[in-house]
């Protein structure tokens, strides 16, 4: 199994600049007002350079999932160029296969439902030092060899999840690059994607609160930079990209780890 | 004249269940798990439910004597199975539903695992799912998803605005929704957040200690927020942002103001997020406010009176910035 290397964009402006791909992502996982438009699509059909691309999609306000129906059509008939649809939203997903059955979906990060925030590790490696608080000594629990086994995996593992998702031509997870160890398996219709190196922790629509901007009106901060956090009582690089909030791991497993969890993609979502 | 909300409440207590339903509470939610499941799965890290430590039950007869007096005082219960599971845990999960779905006072179940949800349409459950907020229904689509997958109730997330919620109401009134009304305000989605949350507490020489480190704080929301507080001239000067609210603006947890909106319809209810030591006030500022829709008033008139019992009631002095989602 040959582990291919994708690169993840959030603008058809990026397109040209990763033309050496012959496969992109583009579109956003967090943020509906970033989707591009039916126009994006045309000019992409109407470019030389056949790359395909995997469209991905955010969690959606009904406005929103208004408008975005309105390009399925277009996607269906151009398949060969978007060859996949990721979705963060069951109501999209609701929608595609009741209109689209041929369209090929893959279940997005937000849906996997990893746990992902780093911290967790020190407590599922019983990392976190005895401290003491006022006068008391504080002891921390160990945690159980179930507990360690819960952190590893998700419901993508369960039989009867995996039997919906075949029978609803989802072909593909998306997964993160957690900092513990992860367990997944596939039956072999289903194959696993994983981000690297900004992992997601979550999300919010309280996007103005989140960069510090006084504005309820989108701002478009986000296209100028990322916020990179300081380090704040933990050693992780947490990262503000929009209206989520990431962290940075830069240890990717090796490809035997990667191929035994099924992972045969890697997108890089820098 | 009845009010047309029905007011949502959790509890963790046989004591409490008198003092909310005083307090005006119609439904309730609240837990269940047995020691034998929390010995695996802790329920500090919020896995089988997402109550928490102390704001379950963990003897079965004291549950079942709440859930039973309950039902004398006319409150249906909802049982809480909002996690998210993995395959080894779904046996477990599905006996502990029908063994409690078996109390007559359980009217139904609060679940957003999509798993979860295939087993029990499988299985043909029969008393009312209803769907967790860690379900992220957004938009209509999202509720005829779970509707298909056998839900009647849906819980709908804390960051929509009011024009969202009238949308997805409209466009299918047979189903009944639950929208947040007070309390438990979260700064980011839910459903969608894997902060990692510990809300253990140990009892430890008759003191309270929270959580596994407290040098890690027990949310890993709050950690990511303080350093933003903390740090916001830095940021500031760093990204040139222009924020000055934000540190006011942060902690959003209620709704009194939105539900002159809703104040027409007759399928919704008002969730109050009551966890361990269930505050009767959150409830009766909420009753308070349902009561006050019943008669005719001004829109004005009734955020003002929202303001007066928030303040009256010792729980905020509302300044325009707890709200839930704007």
């Amino acid at each position: 199994m040959k582990i291919e290397k994708i690169k993840f964009i959030d603008n058809i402006k990026f397109l040209d600049k990763y033309s050496k791909y012959n496969h992109v992502y583009l579109g956003s996982e967090f943020c509906e007002k970033k989707i591009f438009t039916l126009k994006d699509l045309k000019s992409i059909i109407a470019k030389e350079n056949k790359q395909k691309i995997t469209l991905v999609f955010p969690y959606l306000t009904q406005n929103y999932l208004d408008k975005v129906k309105k390009m399925f059509e277009f996607i269906n008939l151009n398949s060969n160029i978007f060859c996949e649809i990721v979705f963060n939203d069951w109501g999209l997903f609701y929608y595609i296969r009741n209109n689209y059955p041929n369209i090929k979906l893959v279940l997005g990060r937000l849906l996997t439902k990893q746990k992902t925030d780093p911290i967790s590790y020190n407590i599922i490696y019983s990392k976190q030092a005895i401290s003491s608080l006022k006068s008391n000594i504080f002891v921390p629990k160990k945690i159980t060899q179930e507990t360690k086994e819960y952190f590893a995996q998700t419901l993508i593992n369960s039989k009867i999840f995996q039997k919906f998702m075949i029978k609803n031509n989802i072909i593909r997870v998306e997964l993160d690059n957690i900092n513990w160890n992860m367990k997944v398996k596939l039956p072999k219709q289903i194959k696993a994607s994983i981000y690297y190196p900004y992992v997601k922790i979550t999300t919010t629509r309280h996007c103005n609160f989140l960069n510090m901007i006084n504005s309820n009106k989108c701002k478009k901060q986000c296209q100028k930079h990322d916020i990179k956090l300081k380090k704040y009582v933990v050693n992780y690089d947490y990262v503000i990209k929009g209206n989520s909030l990431n962290y940075k791991n830069t240890i990717l497993p090796k490809d035997e780890k990667l191929k035994n969890n099924c992972i045969d993609r890697i997108i890089l979502n820098d | 004249m009845v009010n047309a909300f029905n007011i949502t409440s959790g509890f963790n207590s046989l004591e409490s269940i008198f003092k909310i339903k005083e307090a005006g509470a119609t439904e309730l939610y609240g837990g269940f798990l047995p020691k034998e499941l929390d010995r695996k799965w802790p329920i500090a890290f919020n896995i089988l439910n997402r109550r928490g430590e102390e704001a379950n039950f963990s003897n079965w007869n004291e549950f079942e004597k709440a859930v039973n007096q309950a039902r004398k005082y006319n409150l249906p219960v909802y049982a809480t199975f909002n996690g998210l599971y993995i395959e080894k845990q779904y046996k477990s999960i599905l006996s502990l539903i029908n063994e409690i779905s078996s109390l007559k006072g359980i009217k139904g179940i609060i679940v957003n695992d999509i798993s979860l949800l295939l087993l029990l349409k499988e299985q043909k459950y029969k008393k009312e799912i209803a769907i967790s907020t860690g379900g992220t229904t957004f938009n209509a689509d999202t509720v005829q998803f779970y509707k298909n997958l056998g839900a009647k109730r849906i819980i709908l997330d804390r960051q929509l605005t009011i024009e969202d919620i009238i949308k997805i109401i409209k466009a299918d009134d047979s189903l009944h929704y639950e929208i947040f009304g007070f309390g438990g305000g979260c700064f980011f989605i839910d459903g969608f957040c894997s902060s990692f949350h510990c809300t253990e507490n140990l009892n430890y020489e008759n003191k309270i200690i929270e959580t596994y480190n407290t040098k890690q704080m027990n949310f890993g929301c709050n950690l990511v927020l303080k350093n933003i507080i903390d740090n916001t001239n830095y940021y500031k000067s760093k990204y040139k942002l222009d924020n000055n609210i934000f540190i006011k603006n942060f902690y959003h947890c209620c709704n009194l103001c939105n539900f002159y909106e809703l104040k027409n319809f007759k399928n919704i209810s008002l969730k109050i997020v009551n966890r361990k030591n269930p505050r009767q006030s959150f409830v009766k500022v909420v009753k308070l406010a349902t009561d006050k829709l019943q008669k005719k008033i001004s829109k004005t008139e009734y955020i003002k009176y929202c303001k007066k019992i928030l303040k009256e009631n010792n729980i905020f002095e509302c300044k325009g910035n707890n709200c839930y989602y704007t």
